[in-house]
């Protein structure tokens, strides 16, 4: 399933590995501070592949 | 003294559609009662509401975003922490504009219930345009999709998940008419495996259980 997941190949369609975050008794969804951490993931996933760097600041 | 009429222009709006299942509506503090799951209503600063964090309500309304925000989108189960603040939250220093959040997931559904015609699938597409019709300075950036674990039960959905969400991904993108909209997965937490071996265990059972009946009944006959 993971690798059906990664195997999809589409300009500007990325990829967030969630695996090893913690989960909850149920084994199926993930706590308050696995959610906080993937929020942190998503954000920095969108930011270094699809956010412009400000003028200014570029290398 | 003079009063200042400068009017201040309107900010940008970023708009982030989230879609899938339960995991981005948003399960983190939800405890069970005797009779009932709710929400412990914990926070963690990461994920605390901000004036400049916005999400559309499930009737078409702009208003702050706060957990759960999947409240009024997700209804058939109780709604707790997901990715959505704490991504928002994260952002929001580094765009220096407005975050709009548009829930759309929905607990324990397939990816067939978001193919193209079903009510799921036509309510994203519905909430996505009306997040941006009428506000010039609101811009679509990017669907979030965290959704699978619902494919993962049979050998036949997971073969079959590549191509569904690569017709989704087609779909969505057409029918917002946003060709390259950029789109984030987040990977199954568990695995096909997984549930193979809670089948195999549930299959055990089963079968030890079936004999236990039989010697049960043989030994009623002697």
């Amino acid at each position: 399933m993971r690798e059906a997941q990664k195997a999809i190949d589409i300009p500007n369609v990325i990829y967030v590995d969630a695996k090893g975050l913690q989960l909850k008794e149920d084994n199926l969804h993930l706590t308050t501070e696995s959610q906080v951490q993937l929020g942190r993931m998503l954000a920095e996933a969108y930011l270094t592949h699809f956010h412009a760097s400000p003028i200014g600041i570029q290398t | 003294m003079e009063t200042n009429t400068l009017t201040l222009p309107k900010p940008k709006r970023q708009i982030f559609i989230l879609s899938g299942q339960s995991n981005m509506s948003g399960r983190g503090g939800i405890v069970r009662a005797a009779d009932r799951k709710y929400w412990d209503g914990l926070l963690s600063p990461e994920c605390s509401p901000h004036p400049s964090i916005l999400r559309l309500a499930a009737n078409l309304q702009w208003e702050p975003a706060k957990e759960p925000i999947h409240i009024d989108i997700d209804t058939r189960k109780a709604c707790g922490v997901g990715p959505a603040m704490a991504f928002a939250n994260a952002l929001r220093p580094r765009v220096s504009d407005e975050v709009g959040l548009v829930p759309c997931a929905v607990g324990g559904t397939a990816i067939r219930e978001w193919a193209r015609g079903e009510e799921l699938y036509e309510n994203m597409v519905k909430r996505a345009k009306e997040s941006v019709k009428g506000h010039e300075n609101c811009e679509m950036k990017a669907l979030l999709w965290f959704q699978g674990e619902s494919d993962s039960n049979t050998e036949e959905d997971a073969s079959a998940y590549k191509v569904n969400m690569e017709t989704l991904i087609h779909n969505v993108r057409q029918d917002l008419n946003l060709p390259s909209l950029p789109i984030i997965q987040v990977s199954n937490i568990t695995t096909f495996m997984y549930f193979r071996i809670i089948r195999v265990y549930f299959i055990g059972i089963v079968m030890m259980m079936m004999s236990v009946y039989r010697v049960g009944c043989l030994s009623i006959r002697i």
